[in-house]
């Protein structure tokens, strides 16, 4: 094939544009792999494309930006972290108003996840009700110790009394 | 500290407004030939920007032409607002007066005209046009060449 006569039948305009079936698309890559004048020509049809939005260029409105600003910020916003409680709410955490039906884990990625505040006071509940349990073991064993001791020495008294 | 999410945010907020600065006027400009009013076409141009972040790396790609990419992506998202194209069909009688706003147009002849904005404006392949105007794909291709002839003359 001339490749000359390729790049003047309109194709390299065609797929510029978009309009060029699948089959056109595969064998014009093929050729802009293989010939490097194809290359530079899809090249200069991309500037003239560029040239041809430059000609038609209209500024849009003021303040258009700030509105494409706001809204990506809407989307990628984090959402909120699980509550125990909605402020105002009275049977804890209303998923209706919240608008959200799943827990927060922070990214798949990340290793760490993220919990509302109101947890520190059961956190603080469990470590204070730990420390309880804990003295109370060891109250209750030096007392049991205790107590054993006391019934052996009143064993060995006994057994003496008794040898007497 | 900021976290890996907000770093992206960040990172996709800063392309997009640079691809903003450079190519919103061009975008702007050609959605307006679309639609012929303005705040359709801002509304679409702010669909478009926000559909952006998640193909930036198709824009990115190695020795491609960001405009022309941009221009692919936005044709795909107004293939989905087809209440953008509810009149995309060219007719001969329109094209008289669809010079829009560029000189270059003026300068096609009326099949030139229909060609290409029926394949720049409204994404028809050569085959569509080809039964549409019951012409050869050859004979659509050549007069699409001669019309990009024209606009690099100027």
């Amino acid at each position: 094939m001339d490749i000359q006569e390729y790049i003047e039948s309109g194709i390299l305009e065609t797929y510029v544009l978009g309009a060029a079936s699948e089959a056109e698309v595969r064998e014009l890559l093929y050729f802009k792999e293989k010939y490097p004048q194809v290359e530079i020509a899809l090249q200069e049809l991309e500037n003239d494309m560029e040239l041809i939005a430059e000609q038609m260029a209209v500024a849009p409105p003021p303040g258009t930006w700030g509105r494409i600003e706001a809204s990506i910020n809407e989307l990628t916003t984090v959402p909120e972290p699980l509550r125990l409680k909605e402020p105002g709410g009275q049977n804890g955490y209303n998923f209706k108003t919240a608008n959200r039906d799943y827990i927060e884990v922070a990214d798949a990625q990340s290793t760490h996840m993220t919990i509302h505040k109101s947890w520190k006071w059961v956190f603080a509940a469990v470590f204070v009700l730990g420390k309880i349990f804990l003295a109370c073991a060891i109250y209750f064993y030096l007392e049991n110790r205790q107590a054993q001791q006391q019934i052996q020495e009143l064993k060995t008294e006994l057994r003496q009394n008794h040898l007497r | 500290m900021k976290t890996e999410k907000q770093i992206s945010i960040n990172l996709h907020q800063y392309n997009v407004h640079e691809l903003y600065d450079k190519y919103s006027g061009m975008l702007f400009g050609y959605i307006y030939e679309i639609v012929r009013d303005n705040e359709i076409a801002e509304q679409h141009l702010l669909n478009i920007y926000n559909y952006i972040p998640d193909h930036l790396n198709e824009l990115d790609g190695e020795g491609a032409n960001t405009w022309c990419q941009l221009l692919q992506l936005a044709k795909k998202y107004l293939e989905f607002s087809k209440s953008a194209l509810y009149n995309n069909q060219l007719y001969r009688a329109d094209l008289n007066e669809y010079d829009g706003h560029n000189r270059l147009l003026s300068l096609m002849t009326i099949e030139q005209k229909q060609v290409f904005c029926n394949v720049y404006y409204y994404g028809k392949t050569t085959a569509e046009l080809s039964k549409e105007l019951n012409r050869s794909e050859e004979l659509i291709r050549v007069t699409l060449k001669e019309a990009f002839i024209i606009i690099k003359k100027g």
